[in-house]
């Protein structure tokens, strides 16, 4: 995963970003596609694998939904947080090297 | 009309394909019990099916959240067998997939890989130790040889499946170290 231990995968990343406020694991879902334009789209198995990891790791903790409600829901932690920034810095230096590079191959 | 077929299978991944192949043909599966699935009629093509091999026994709480979060996603659970689940959807065109990136197919392949392991070690042991009885006695106990031949048959299957499982998780990590969907 992020920082030393390296990169996180594109699912990780996603519903880390999908949990700034709390939400269930089908809106995570939606969210996710909705969010790469259709392109990401998570099966459940990939999804509730990785939800487990996340709540091992304290990166998101499982939170009380409304009374009436059925789903689990979720929600980021200031280590996910945290997480989610490294990654962010990552993939900036990442696309920021490789628009030099590509770019100055095309002029 | 229901159709109920005896077919074993060792290869989770044969089955699968088997149970889509009927799918084809109209045949939709609607059960499971061991060493037999049962099947009804439907249109040709009308469902995908899926198999899943659950972390816990399909009552446990974490695989009810598991399964109801697969319902949530228009799939159907149509069966449970042991820890074996099988879903299936409707064919609208878009992709069925339970693991969608390759380190998630990589660990549920590795979670086969173990059961595999498992059961074969299991029946060869089973199986030596009755063919042992079998033929300790003269006349030989043709129960135990039989039992004994039986399991070590099924042991050798299950590890021929360890190593077709083996062999994808090869070809997964490889294809890993290039990306990861």
């Amino acid at each position: 995963m992020a920082g030393s231990a390296g990169a996180l995968t594109e699912a990780v990343f996603y519903i880390l970003l999908s949990l700034r406020e709390p939400l269930h694991g089908y809106g995570i879902m939606q969210n996710v596609q909705a969010l790469s334009r259709g392109r990401v789209t998570l099966g459940a198995g990939t999804l509730y694998g990785a939800l487990g990891t996340l709540v091992a790791k304290g990166w998101i903790r499982p939170c009380a939904a409304a009374p009436d409600a059925r789903k689990k829901q979720y929600a980021i932690t200031g280590p996910g947080r945290q997480a989610a920034l490294a990654e962010l810095a990552r993939l900036e230096e990442l696309t920021g090297n490789a628009r030099r590079i590509l770019q100055e191959e095309g002029s | 009309m229901k159709r109920v077929v005896c077919k074993p299978f060792w290869n989770p991944q044969s089955e699968e394909k088997w149970i889509n192949d009927m799918s084809a043909k109209g045949l939709a599966l609607v059960g499971r019990k061991p060493f037999r699935h049962v099947f009804d009629s439907a249109a040709p093509g009308e469902y995908v099916y899926r198999m899943d091999l659950l972390k816990e026994s399909p009552a446990h709480p974490e695989s009810r959240a598991y399964l109801d979060l697969v319902r949530e996603t228009g799939a159907e659970v149509v069966a449970t067998c042991t820890r074996w689940v099988y879903f299936r959807k409707k064919a609208d065109g878009a992709p069925f997939l339970i693991y969608s990136d390759i380190p998630s197919q990589i660990a549920y392949n590795k979670r086969l890989r173990a059961g595999m392991l498992f059961l074969g070690i299991i029946n060869l042991l089973i199986g030596e130790s009755n063919i042992q009885i079998g033929v300790s006695q003269q006349p030989v106990i043709v129960v135990n040889l039989l039992l004994g031949i039986v399991c070590a048959l099924l042991g050798v299957a299950s590890l021929w499946t360890y190593t077709r499982i083996g062999k994808k998780l090869r070809a997964l990590k490889k294809e890993q170290r290039i990306r990861e969907s």
